[in-house]
């Protein structure tokens, strides 16, 4: 089939899914509302894979360069022009500039779309098929069934739209499906609050995605992705560029005549021609507020864990494999755009390097399972961003095959807690169930073999493309210091072809920032190894908790505990071989002939094509010397948490008590406190003294030395507030400093706004609203329902329009 | 011969309906079934349909048809796709009263509604005053009986003779404007009137001068009686008072009747009298239009706030939305003044009314829907909780609403997009700074209007899904009324979803309606007006002394 | 007379009779006679046709002329039918009766009436009784003060 039939194909597909299951659902299909959607998504997966399958292979490589570009847009229709939008083109050093803002509805295939659109169609299938068995009985069945396939219809448009804001459109349009998705349970305050919650912190990233959105558009002229020919509007040929189309690039040439060149477009990466300076950083932070906020970073990443309040399904789909990443794909999308200005570069690892770390801090000591994994996905979207933020070749390809891991091995761990959550009757607390590797034998294996991935235990996938993204740290950090590639991110290959115009973009304020860029992204690297080792320990200990030990069922579960239907197991064994030979099948850098093939795959997008990018592409290479260190990292913390939860557990209990600070608590605890009144003695004095009259003494005494007590402890007391393990328990109390500093202050401020709006603005507005009825009023006195003043009033009109006339005739 | 074949070609459809309205009054005397003659009128509006598509869409678009654009009518894309429109709100209205008359009159009321579609047709086409006086008539005559047939009871009858009295005077008044504009002409053809007006000075005048009478008072004169006479068919200010009356008294069916086709007519016949064939009073008619466009909308707005009455709200957005039509004739008017490309002002109006007249339609609709012939939908308070007892219903309506109130990205919301910009850019690139001045406020008013206007829909939508229902509505409205609700919603978000269409079939409008203006002044042949020319009229007219 | 002076005079007359019956229009309270008055000035209209039509020495006007002429008859037909059905419903001919449909609040429109005359003060003649009294009718006498 043809790759525009294909690509119109993929959406349409759970969008009729959706429609179906809106308008039948509830009274004709009944329990039989998967039938559909599964039905589509599936068609939806083989129409992706062919796609995937068709990418490469039209892809011609070309002789003159070696960097393959295939891009194909296919416009479904223009929305909307608005003539002369724009009131002076800004740039207009690069062909010509449409001034007009025609919004199209296009979408693209290329290498990126292809494999996210893939992943996106596998995984949702998958869930869905799950969700059959998962969700059956439930009361909202065909809505849960319509939201989902409503939500694969939005994310396959997010990643195939070929316009900044038909991305935005459906970066809005996952948000709700999310939104509603999260608080499927609405009656559940918790749900509820949750929905609202990811709902409200996902606006602050859109927020700053929108602005630059705007700044893009005043930069650029246009949001599409790709050329548009100019004054023909709605006739978009569909264009497969290669590379050999564009002229040579020589800086200062239009590109292609006639046409207004997209914000990607290969022409206009060709030339290099993208907005340097403070623009450029601008547009490049206010994206990346976007990104943090749909990909849960740092600081925005409160929504996630809390979104666990939906079906376990959506937790699986939406909050792990797919929407999450939609800020990684977004990052690694416009890397053209990062690419000029290297300082937002740094900004991107510095988040996802700390979130990463804080993430996997956090996730050490929850006992939801669920928010455990939570926390797990925060923590590798950390290292996607990492990848993202090294700007190389490598950085990009392996967040992106991070991306492609993670889907597969958190999708079957979310899956396996669910199938956990559905044996034991919805209790996730992993201090309540225990020891069901008997009970739920194929749950168990597949759980283990997710758990391997992600701790990044060869040769399961997460080992393979952890390895990647840390491998590229190192090699930024190699090539920063032997100076191979200058700090601006410029190819020494193509320095030429775009310096002229953009590549100043150092100078400036962020001076310092660059030139410590060697040590940070040194220090990023220790990062990602503590954080590595940090994954390990989790992971397996939820693991260590959930199927080993005794065996402990909450009473919930009643009658439940035993393995899943078929309907939940198969999609687990299918995503279990997917994320154990993911990650070695793709990635051959271990063969005879070192090729990777998932970089080599996504090396055609155009985005990547960037001269800076591909210059800093390097012969393939298996880096054995990383690759055992965290392979060793995973493997120490993996035999740490064996000991911590199945080894000796007096040893164990002792370390804890040491390491937690556990044992302060005592001094504090009521119930641990010592019962003075209770004993005799002091009783007696107490009586005694206060038969001679001096009972006020003692207690004056007693009280003194109680405060003198406190005072002495406090520096103790504050200890025990902060010890490592409460920190790390209470998710470093971020809820609450965002509770005192954002929620209070905007609580007292939206109350002084409420006042002020109450007793001033709406005094004004009702005021104006007051004018308008009023006016409104004495209007209606003329409506008096007799036909002849109403022929008055036309014949006075004409009157007055003609004394009118007369009247500027004479004076 | 009066009438040369060719000319009776391009009426074919016209013919058609005449035809079958004069079959369905004779039938009906025999044959009362209502259904009947629904389907017959149906059948008969989608042959006309057939006609104009099949038969003169080839020759429309082939050129200009030179013999025939001086004679009566004109065939043109804006004739065209206006009599296209006029035929579906033809079938609409069908649908929307197949029900709602009564069923002894159904032949009566679908004769008399085809004869109405006919008049309509003639609007969009006519090249001369005597047609389009005639065609106007064969609008306003019909709708007196359309309006009185429809429910036999004070306020109807009250109703209809307000409507009836008032619109004659207008009609008066619209010809009284018309002697001036064949006064100073001296030709009834709108070609021979542009190409008269547009030669400087024109032989008359020189004549005038001698009497002491001045071509640009009696201009005036006429551009202030034409605006009197259409203003009233557009629900202007101060022609509009017969219109939140008459629309409380009528049926929700002839209320859409009222809302729709006499603003469709008003708005070609502003087109063609006063944009085509006075391009030297536009400086004095911008004017006046503008500051009637301020009027006219505020005045809309603002009533339209207190009223309880759905029927007599819809009359004041109606009122409201004449306003906003009202800008995009202004803007063709400032335009016509200089030379260069058009701020697209016509094409707005058009895409404007049009998406106003489907959202209307809907909005009639769905009320029609929801009553029954005993129980007819009044107050807003009776749609509380319609979302829950009617969801559907509920949500035609609130499409149609959200419409008109001009909220993306439904029909409306590029309606008034298309018109603001329209007045935006005149006012960064008119002719003086008055004029750039002027435009501003026109702009300003518009978007002020805007949003008080969307107060009123909202305050409906919002009874409809936040109230608790209050009592559980009839909804006999009947099937008819049920398609035409929900063909009028998917069309209004067809429109929103692919406005490029409808806007580009105004912008060929549009130049169609200005082509003639350039062929005049490159032909310096018709540059004077050629009375031999005309069809009807005599190749040697005989002098006789008075 | 020239052909000008003669256009200008048919002007005024046409204008006059135009006014005339917007006038009428506006004060008379009667439905026939205000009807009248809208004829009236469609044939102030004709009368300015026509004039024009001579001067330009073009038929046009005398045509759009007839054509008033004929829609004014059709006018006249559906309006007499549709004030006999009006005059049915309320037994009044008096246009200021139909007001119900106004703006909801506003209070209905009361006629004032004539002033009253005094009709004690009011002395008719008297003649000496000859022959028959002359007999007056009922319905004629209702007619005359309600008209």
């Amino acid at each position: 089939m043809d790759v525009s039939v294909l690509l119109l194909l993929i959406p349409a597909l759970p969008l009729a899914a959706s429609i179906i299951c809106a308008t039948l659902g509830p009274r004709v299909l009944g329990r039989y509302c998967h039938i559909p959607v599964i039905l589509c998504l599936v068609a939806a997966f083989v129409c992706s894979f062919l796609l995937f399958l068709e990418v490469p292979r039209t892809a011609v490589p070309t002789e003159s360069d070696r960097t393959v570009v295939y891009e194909r847009v296919v416009p479904v229709w223009q929305w909307a022009v608005i003539r002369d939008a724009l009131p002076q083109a800004l740039r207009s050093d690069g062909g010509p500039v449409s001034r007009d803002l025609s919004i199209e509805i296009s979408l693209r295939a290329d290498a990126m779309t292809a494999m996210m659109l893939t992943m996106v169609t596998f995984i949702s299938s998958l869930i869905a098929i799950y969700s059959s068995g998962y969700m059956h009985g439930d009361r909202g069945y065909w809505r849960f069934f319509a939201y989902l396939s409503l939500f694969v219809f939005s994310m396959t448009m997010l990643v195939s739209a070929s316009n900044f804001l038909l991305l935005y459109v459906f970066w809005e349009a996952v948000g709700v499906c999310s939104y509603l998705l999260i608080g499927f349970w609405y009656e559940k305050p918790e749900a509820a609050a949750a929905g609202k919650k990811a709902f409200l912190v996902n606006r602050i990233g859109d927020f700053g995605f929108a602005l630059g959105l705007f700044l893009l558009w005043t930069t650029y002229g246009t949001l599409n992705f790709h050329d548009t020919p100019v004054n023909t509007p709605g006739s978009v040929p569909v264009a497969s560029v290669g590379a050999d189309e564009a002229q040579p690039s020589d800086g200062d040439a239009p590109s292609a005549t006639g046409t207004v060149r997209g914000v990607l477009s290969p022409t206009r990466i060709k030339n290099h021609d993208f907005a340097g300076g403070r623009v450029g950083l601008a547009i490049c932070l206010l994206l990346m507020i976007g990104a943090c906020g749909k990909s849960a970073q740092f600081p925005l990443h409160v929504w996630l864990p809390d979104a666990m309040e939906g079906p376990t399904p959506v937790s699986a789909l939406i909050h792990a494999a797919t929407m999450v990443t939609a800020g990684v794909y977004m990052i690694a999308r416009c890397t053209p755009l990062l690419m000029v200005s290297p300082e937002s570069q740094i900004v991107v690892a510095c988040i996802g390097g700390g979130t990463a770390l804080l993430a996997a801090l956090i996730a050490i000591t929850q006992y939801d399972l669920k928010r455990v994994l939570a926390y797990s996905t925060v923590s590798q979207l950390g290292y996607m961003f990492l990848g993202l933020g090294a700007g190389t070749f490598l950085g990009i390809t392996s967040g992106m095959f991070h991306l492609f891991t993670h889907a597969f091995f958190k999708a079957l761990l979310f899956l396996g807690a669910g199938s956990v959550m559905h044996a034991m009757g919805n209790v996730i607390d992993m201090r309540r169930f225990g020891g069901l590797r008997l009970r739920l034998p194929v749950t168990h294996a597949t759980f283990l073999i997710g758990c391997c991935a992600l701790a990044g235990l060869p040769p399961f996938a997460g080992f393979w493309s952890k390895d990647a993204v840390v491998a590229s740290i190192e090699e930024k950090v190699h090539s920063l210091e032997h100076g191979e590639i200058s700090a601006g991110g410029e190819g020494p290959a193509h320095a030429d072809a775009g310096a002229g115009r953009s590549a100043v973009p150092s100078t400036g304020s962020a001076n310092g920032l660059m030139a410590n860029a060697a040590a940070i992204y040194g220090i990023l690297f220790y990062v990602a190894m503590v954080t590595a080792f940090l994954t390990a320990l989790y992971t397996f200990r939820a693991y260590f908790l959930t199927f080993h030990g005794p065996e402990r069922i909450p009473e919930e579960a009643g009658h439940h505990a035993h393995e899943s239907p078929a309907a939940m197991c198969w999609p687990l064994i299918i995503l279990s071989i997917g994320a154990a030979v993911a990650g070695f099948a793709l990635d051959l850098t271990y063969t005879r002939q070192p090729i990777q093939l998932f970089a080599e795959f996504l090396s055609t997008t155009p985005s990547l094509a960037l001269g800076s990018v591909v210059g800093t592409r390097v012969p393939y290479a298996f880096h054995t010397g990383i690759a055992g260190i965290s392979a060793a990292v995973a493997v120490a913390g993996t035999l740490l948490a064996t000991y911590l939860y199945l080894g000796d557990s007096r040893e164990v209990q002792w370390l804890k008590s040491t390491f937690d600070l556990e044992n302060f608590s005592r001094w504090y605890e009521s119930r641990q406190r010592t019962n003075w009144g209770a004993k005799p003695w002091v009783a007696a004095i107490h009586r005694g003294a206060s038969r001679i009259g001096l009972g006020w003494l003692a207690t004056l005494i007693g009280q003194s030395l109680l405060l003198a007590g406190f005072a002495l402890a406090s520096p103790l007391l504050l200890g025990n507030f902060f010890s490592p393990y409460k920190l790390s328990f209470h998710k470093f109390f971020l809820d609450e400093l965002y509770g005192y500093i954002v929620v209070v202050p905007l609580r007292l401020a939206a109350a002084a706004c409420y006042a002020a709006d109450r007793w001033i603005v709406d005094g004004l507005v009702n005021a104006c609203g007051k004018a308008a009825l009023a006016f409104g009023s004495l209007m209606r006195s003329l409506q008096m329902g007799l036909v002849q003043f109403y022929a008055l009033a036309m014949f006075l009109g004409v009157l007055v329009l003609i004394a009118t006339k007369l009247m500027m005739l004479a004076g | 011969m009066f009438v040369d074949s060719e000319t009776i070609r391009f009426l074919w459809p016209e013919l058609i309906l005449v035809l079958c309205a004069a079959w369905i009054y004779l039938g009906g005397t025999f044959r009362g079934s209502r259904r009947w003659w629904v389907a017959f009128a149906l059948a008969a509006y989608l042959l006309a349909l057939g006609v104009i598509l099949g038969l003169e869409g080839p020759a429309t678009t082939s050129g200009d048809r030179g013999g025939l654009a001086s004679g009566p009518i004109l065939v043109d894309q804006l004739g065209m796709i206006c009599r296209c429109f006029a035929i579906l709100v033809g079938i609409l209205l069908t649908l929307l009263m197949s029900k709602s008359t009564r069923h002894d009159l159904g032949s009566e009321y679908q004769g008399t509604l085809m004869l109405l579609v006919v008049g309509l047709m003639l609007v969009a086409r006519a090249n001369d005053l005597v047609l389009l006086f005639v065609s106007l008539e064969l609008i306003s005559v019909p709708t007196y009986v359309l309006l009185f047939l429809g429910r036999r009871d004070r306020g109807t009858s009250e109703a209809t003779l307000k409507y009836f009295l008032l619109s004659i005077l207008s009609s008066a008044m619209l010809l009284y404007g018309m002697s001036f504009l064949y006064g100073l002409t001296g030709t009834t053809s709108l070609r021979g009137i542009q190409a008269a007006v547009s030669t400087q000075p024109s032989v008359a005048a020189l004549s005038f001068a001698s009497l002491g009478i001045s071509p640009d008072a009696l201009i005036y004169l006429s551009l202030v009686f034409l605006v009197a006479g259409l203003g009233f068919r557009l629900a202007a200010v101060p022609f509009h008072f017969y219109a939140p009356d008459v629309f409380q008294g009528v049926t929700h069916a002839n209320a859409a009747l009222l809302s729709v086709v006499p603003k469709v007519a008003g708005l070609l016949a502003f087109t063609r009298l006063v944009i085509l064939g006075f391009p030297q009073a536009a400086s004095q008619a911008w004017e006046i239009l503008l500051v009637l466009s301020i009027l006219t909308m505020t005045l809309g707005n603002v009533c339209a706030l207190w009223q309880q009455n759905l029927r007599r709200l819809l009359a004041y957005s109606s009122i409201a939305h004449a306003g906003y039509i009202l800008i995009g004739i202004t803007v063709a008017l400032a335009d016509s003044q200089r030379a260069g490309d058009s701020q697209g002002g016509v094409a707005a109006a058009l895409v404007y009314v049009v998406v106003y007249a489907v959202a209307a339609l809907g909005s009639f609709a769905v009320l029609a829907y929801l009553g029954s012939e005993q129980n007819e939908v009044h107050g807003v308070d009776e749609l509380a909780g319609l979302a829950r007892t009617r969801p559907f219903a509920a949500t035609a309506l609130s499409i149609c609403m959200f419409s008109l109130a001009g909220l993306p990205p439904l029909a409306g919301f590029w309606g008034k997009l298309v018109l603001f910009l329209g007045a935006v850019q005149t006012s960064s690139g008119g002719l003086t700074v008055q004029v750039m001045q002027w435009f501003m406020i026109l702009a300003i008013a518009g978007a002020i209007n805007a949003a008080i206007g969307a107060a009123y829909y909202l305050r409906v939508i919002a009874t409809m899904f936040f109230r608790a229902p209050a009592k559980t509505l009839d909804a006999e409205g009947g099937d008819g009324a049920a398609v035409v609700m929900l063909v009028c919603a998917s069309l209004v978000v067809a429109i929103g979803l692919f406005p490029g269409i409808a806007l580009n079939l105004a912008r060929k409008a549009e130049a169609s309606l200005r082509a003639p203006v350039s062929l005049a002044a490159q032909d310096p042949d018709r540059s004077q007006p050629r009375p031999v020319e005309h069809a009807w009229h005599a190749p040697e007219p005989p002098r006789t002394n008075l | 007379m020239n052909e000008a002076a003669l256009l200008v005079n048919f002007l005024i007359v046409g204008g006059l009779l135009f006014v005339t019956g917007m006038v009428g229009f506006l004060v008379r309270r009667n439905l026939i006679v205000m009807f009248l008055s809208a004829e009236m000035m469609l044939q102030g209209v004709s009368v300015s046709l026509i004039a024009w039509g001579r001067f330009h020495q073009d038929l046009g006007g005398q045509m759009l002329a007839l054509f008033i002429i004929a829609i004014a008859a059709a006018e006249a037909g559906i309006a007499l039918a549709l004030i006999l059905m009006l005059y049915l419903r309320s037994q009044t001919l008096d246009v200021a009766f139909w007001h119900d449909l106004r703006e909801e609040g506003q209070p209905p429109y009361v006629d004032q009436g004539i002033p009253e005359t005094h009709r004690e003060e009011h002395k008719w003649p008297r003649l000496t009784p000859s022959g028959v009294r002359p007999e007056v009718d009922q319905e004629e006498q209702m007619h005359r003060s309600r008209v």
